[in-house]
């Protein structure tokens, strides 16, 4: 068990949650440029090519082996910061029971959701996970307070997970590309609307 | 129409003043009622809320209700936290904090310090927080792994005949291998080289379906007893395995999660004669019939199954919740009766809590759970725990009277541990010999 040491930089200590949270938000930011801007550099039009069609890519001149393992390394080093930056700024301590299987599998399910293969669908894709239970908790709780009907605890808490649970069908369903061109796609119906072709 | 208004005026003003009047002392309950370990996290906050329902319904304490709100966690630390951070000040502030789990413990840890609001663990979370000079705010109240581990020891020592009975012996400790199975392990190794027996560590991966192995150097190691530290599935799969290799289950001693009716039932006939640590004596007593007739009768209970009031992790949401209103009580016979306490103050009262036996005779719980005194030094207050025996139906306590390990030894090593914590995060040490 490690307890998570206080954030220290250049002598400013991050204590309150503000701080810790426009720190994360400025690593965010840097980090995401970083990645919209390697997917248009070579290395980013080579991994696209390995997952359209990898040997197609060798007969091109990519190398597969180098290309993947660059991208295993890449997206692990944007795991690593991710999860210490979990541990220090949020959860506060380093043990096993904060980054068990569920939070691999919630981590998959990000990316699934939100769309592979592009940037704002895993900011989608987590906006999805992580902030939908709490906002379906909120709002089975202010359905409660405001119709005075007052659900039992353990049905309140099901209904968050089953209508979580069918919302993520319904949009694999929908969209199976995920979100982002979900997202995309409206945006293209909503430049012509309301006169389309 | 003039009297219309005036009636509608008098309506408004009537209920504003009700909400004045209306005292209310917040408790926020980050519960978990879904996912794999539902079975205790609704029995023991439906117990929670049956106690401080009965509270409610006989008038507050010295007339203060108290209001709660659940937020489910799913025993996820992420959502725990989240939910922490929502109901930390709705309400008017919570008073106190206590999220059944380990993982969301450790991660409030640092938050209810700057927060300034007391959390209870009871009977898990860090063993050292006992010490209240490095963790003012930090409550294991009752009994930790740490004291458990000894009174275990204790136990198996007078089954043998003595604790220098032991010398020669071997006793495994089959453990849920993370840090809730890795924290006795100090305290066994320590009673290891003093008591001169071997200790066998072995180890069970998450969830512990899968023991056969486990079990295969249990026969080959001929053990004397057996230490199960497990939770949840892993419980059932020991017993059926011990059964299965005949391993005699009255030779196995479990820890107080390994010991509900949700961790031997399913294990069937392989459960009898098996048993574990408790900080309850099962039984029934006169504050649960009254929970029966009052809050049950007039359909305002929290468990959906009437016949669980009473079962172990119920019995242990009602101690909890005896615990916090005490607590409670206590501040206010300093701050004030009838007043709000704020969260800061009622860290005073779990400081200075003095649960005796008259206690809780007067609030029909004799014997159900240890008589608890606080202080700054110690915040555990008791270390006390029973052994309980399956027999096939219930649980029932086989040691009569409340079983505390080596506590000299186990307070050393609390101080020691919680010096290193404070040397690490640089806190400086309360002197509770002003601090009171």
């Amino acid at each position: 068990m490690i307890s998570a040491q206080k954030i220290r930089i250049l002598g400013y200590t991050f204590q309150s949650s503000m701080s810790k949270y426009l720190f994360v938000l400025s690593v965010v930011s840097v980090m995401a440029l970083l990645a919209k801007n390697m997917v248009r550099t070579n290395i980013g039009r080579s991994w696209m090519a390995i997952r359209d069609m990898d040997m197609a890519a060798e007969v091109i001149g990519f190398r597969p082996m180098r290309t993947k393992l660059m991208a295993f390394a890449v997206s692990s080093f944007y795991c690593g910061v991710a999860g210490a930056l979990f541990a220090y700024a949020y959860l506060g301590t380093v043990e096993p029971e904060g980054f068990n299987l569920d939070l691999s599998f919630r981590i998959l399910f990000m990316v699934i959701i939100g769309g592979a293969g592009s940037i704002l669908g895993s900011f989608l894709g987590a906006a999805f996970i992580v902030l939908l239970p709490i906002y379906l908790n909120v709002f089975i709780n202010f359905l409660q307070t405001s119709t005075g009907i007052e659900l039992p605890s353990g049905i309140s808490s099901s209904a968050e997970l089953m209508v979580f649970g069918s919302l993520i069908i319904f949009f694999l369903i929908v969209e199976p590309y995920g979100l982002a061109r979900l997202w995309q796609i409206g945006k293209e119906k909503l430049r012509l609307w309301p006169f389309p072709h | 129409m003039k009297f219309i208004k005036m009636a509608f005026l008098a309506m408004v003003l009537a209920t504003a003043a009700g909400f004045a009047v209306a005292q209310e002392q917040f408790i926020p309950l980050i519960d978990y009622r879904v996912g794999p370990y539902a079975a205790g996290g609704s029995g023991f906050f439906g117990g929670a809320i049956d106690y401080m329902t009965l509270v409610n319904m006989k008038g507050g304490i010295n007339g203060v209700k108290l209001v709660w709100e659940e937020c489910e966690s799913e025993y996820n630390p992420t959502r725990g936290v989240e939910c922490y951070e929502r109901l930390k000040k709705a309400h008017g502030g919570a008073s106190l904090v206590e999220p059944l789990s380990t993982g969301i413990a450790y991660a409030l840890l640092d938050r209810v310090g700057q927060d300034k609001i007391p959390m209870t663990t009871l009977g898990y979370g860090r063993s050292d927080a006992a010490d209240g000079r490095v963790f003012p705010y930090v409550y294991p109240l009752i009994t930790s792994y740490w004291s458990q581990a000894a009174a275990m020891i204790k136990y198996l020592g007078e089954k043998a005949g003595g604790l220098d009975k032991l010398r020669g012996k071997k006793i495994v400790h089959l453990y849920h291998d993370s840090a809730f199975g890795k924290e006795p392990i100090p305290v066994l190794e320590a009673y290891a080289k003093k008591l001169g027996f071997e200790l066998i560590k072995i180890p069970v991966a998450h969830p512990g379906l899968e023991q056969q192995a486990q079990w295969l150097q249990i026969r080959q190691a001929k053990p004397d007893y057996v230490i199960l530290w497990g939770w949840g599935v892993m419980n059932a799969t020991a017993l059926k395995s011990a059964q299965r290799n005949g391993f005699p289950r009255d030779k196995i001693l479990g820890v107080w999660w390994a010991g509900s009716e949700e961790d031997v039932i399913p294990a069937g006939a392989a459960a009898k004669g098996y048993t574990t640590m408790t900080f309850n004596t099962p039984g029934n007593y006169p504050l649960l019939d009254e929970i029966r007739k009052k809050v049950y009768g007039a359909g305002k209970g929290n468990l959906e199954d009437k016949a669980r009031i009473g079962s172990v992790y119920h019995m242990r949401g009602v101690t909890a919740a005896i615990l916090w209103t005490e607590a409670i009580r206590r501040a206010q016979e300093k701050y004030g009766k009838g007043k709000v306490m704020t969260s800061e103050q009622v860290r005073w009262g779990f400081e200075n809590l003095n649960v005796d036996d008259a206690r809780l005779k007067a609030l029909g719980a004799f014997g159900m759970m240890p008589p608890v005194k606080t202080s700054c030094l110690d915040h555990e207050g008791s270390g006390a725990t029973k052994v309980q025996q399956w027999d096939g139906t219930k649980w029932k306590a086989i040691t009569p009277n409340w079983l505390t390990g080596d506590k000299a030894m186990i307070r050393q090593m609390v101080e020691e541990s919680a010096d290193k914590y404070a040397a690490e995060k640089k806190i400086k040490l309360r002197d509770c010999s002003k601090d009171i």
